[in-house]
């Protein structure tokens, strides 16, 4: 199954909610990868001291086979689960290539993108397959969206980013059919009920399934995006929640995809 | 004389059949060329690079007309280094093709989603630029 996660706005926590949701269902005895296909800011490789000689862009660039970029990242207390990690090469050379790609490119890595369905779930028997997208409407996170089964949407309490969240709803993923989920990350404890229950979130989000809604901690912010909690702190809320969102997947596994409502097709 | 007259009338005869064969011959050069004119001009097909939007509603189209209850598309089909067309997971394939004679657009900078990740390079604006 290949997972991405997206959102509207930049700084929503996706990278940090992908790499934790990988690591925990490594733990849980999956066999994982997780790959940074956020090239304009590629952050994963902070989180892991693996170094690597061929990046993502490079299998995207058809410069080389996808096993060439995945690095193994698994840890002892992930018993008999996987854990691989495609990076993104974070040079400044790099980014400005990728900036530079133009649509045919893109669509190539699409293709590309599409075809690691078989290298990874099929030749590797891999059973999870996480994607950190960049946000909003880039080229490279509509690739990663198409290619993907499920779409989780993370989402804060922030009212532009609920309303681009309904035009990317729209635009986006009714119109691929995605099967989508929604996060809501960095809620103040004193609205965890009420979150799940907003009104207006729901009518934003056309009553998409909200898979959990993570609370906003200082241990967190303080970590600095250098702590894998899902590893380091099992007994912290945040993994608690994270373990909550990865029991609800299935929910969304079973939640029928939605499609447009108008459709555009010209009448013949 | 006599001896003459006869090989006179046969020199006549395969000139005469040398143009007539030569009028034929250029008969069916004009007839090829009218063939592959028409060929050209209205049945001669290329392969043309498909765009996110075209994948989007062409996929749709084929759902909507066969009832297929695919969830995803499983491959993009290449021809030449371009994508020219997908393959549903149900097995369908659409390949795009256009008249050779039909004027080629440079799609991939008109592309919904481009519009909206980098402004500057929509149509309208540089419409806009020109005034």
């Amino acid at each position: 199954m290949i997972i991405a996660l997206h959102s509207y706005k930049g700084g929503t926590g996706k990278t940090l909610l992908s790499v934790n949701l990988a690591t925990l269902f490594a733990k849980m005895g999956k066999r994982v990868c997780l790959l940074d296909l956020d090239l304009r800011a590629p952050s994963i490789n902070s989180f892991f001291k693996n170094g690597t000689d061929y990046w993502v862009n490079d299998y995207l660039s058809k410069a080389c086979r996808i096993e060439k970029i995945l690095s193994d990242c698994t840890s002892g207390d992930m018993g008999e689960g996987k854990l691989f990690v495609g990076f993104a090469n974070p040079s400044t050379e790099a980014i400005r290539e990728m900036e530079s790609k133009d649509r045919k490119w893109e669509m190539e890595a699409l293709g590309r993108l599409f075809a690691l369905r078989a290298s990874l779930l099929n030749d590797m028997h891999l059973d999870y397959v996480f994607f950190d997208t960049s946000p909003g409407l880039q080229y490279s996170a509509v690739n990663a969206i198409v290619s993907a089964d499920i779409v989780l949407v993370v989402l804060s309490q922030d009212k532009s980013d609920v309303e681009g969240t309904r035009r990317m709803m729209r635009d986006l993923y009714e119109l691929f059919e995605k099967k989508t989920g929604i996060i809501l990350n960095k809620i103040p404890f004193e609205h965890l009920g009420a979150a799940q229950k907003n009104d207006s979130i729901k009518l934003a989000t056309n009553q998409l399934p909200i898979v959990g809604a993570v609370p906003c901690s200082c241990d967190i912010l303080a970590a600095g995006g250098k702590c894998l909690f899902a590893s380091e702190k099992p007994e912290h809320p945040f993994t608690k929640t994270l373990e909550e969102i990865a029991a609800n997947l299935s929910v969304i596994t079973n939640y029928p995809a939605r499609a447009v409502q108008k459709c555009a097709v010209p009448s013949t | 004389m006599i001896i003459v007259e006869p090989f006179l009338n046969a020199n006549t005869t395969r000139k005469r059949l040398n143009k007539m064969l030569l009028e034929l011959l250029l008969l069916c050069f004009w007839l090829a060329l009218a063939v592959y004119c028409f060929w050209y001009f209205f049945l001669a097909k290329t392969f043309q690079p498909l765009t996110l939007d075209d994948l989007a509603l062409i996929w749709r189209l084929h759902k909507l007309q066969t009832g297929c209850k695919s969830l995803r598309i499983h491959s993009l089909l290449e021809n030449k280094n371009e994508i020219i067309g997908f393959k549903c997971d149900c097995g369908y394939e659409f390949k795009q093709k256009r008249l050779i004679t039909q004027r080629a657009i440079k799609k991939y900078n008109y592309g919904r989603y481009t519009t909206t990740a980098n402004p500057s390079q929509s149509p309208a604006r540089e419409e806009e630029e020109k005034q």
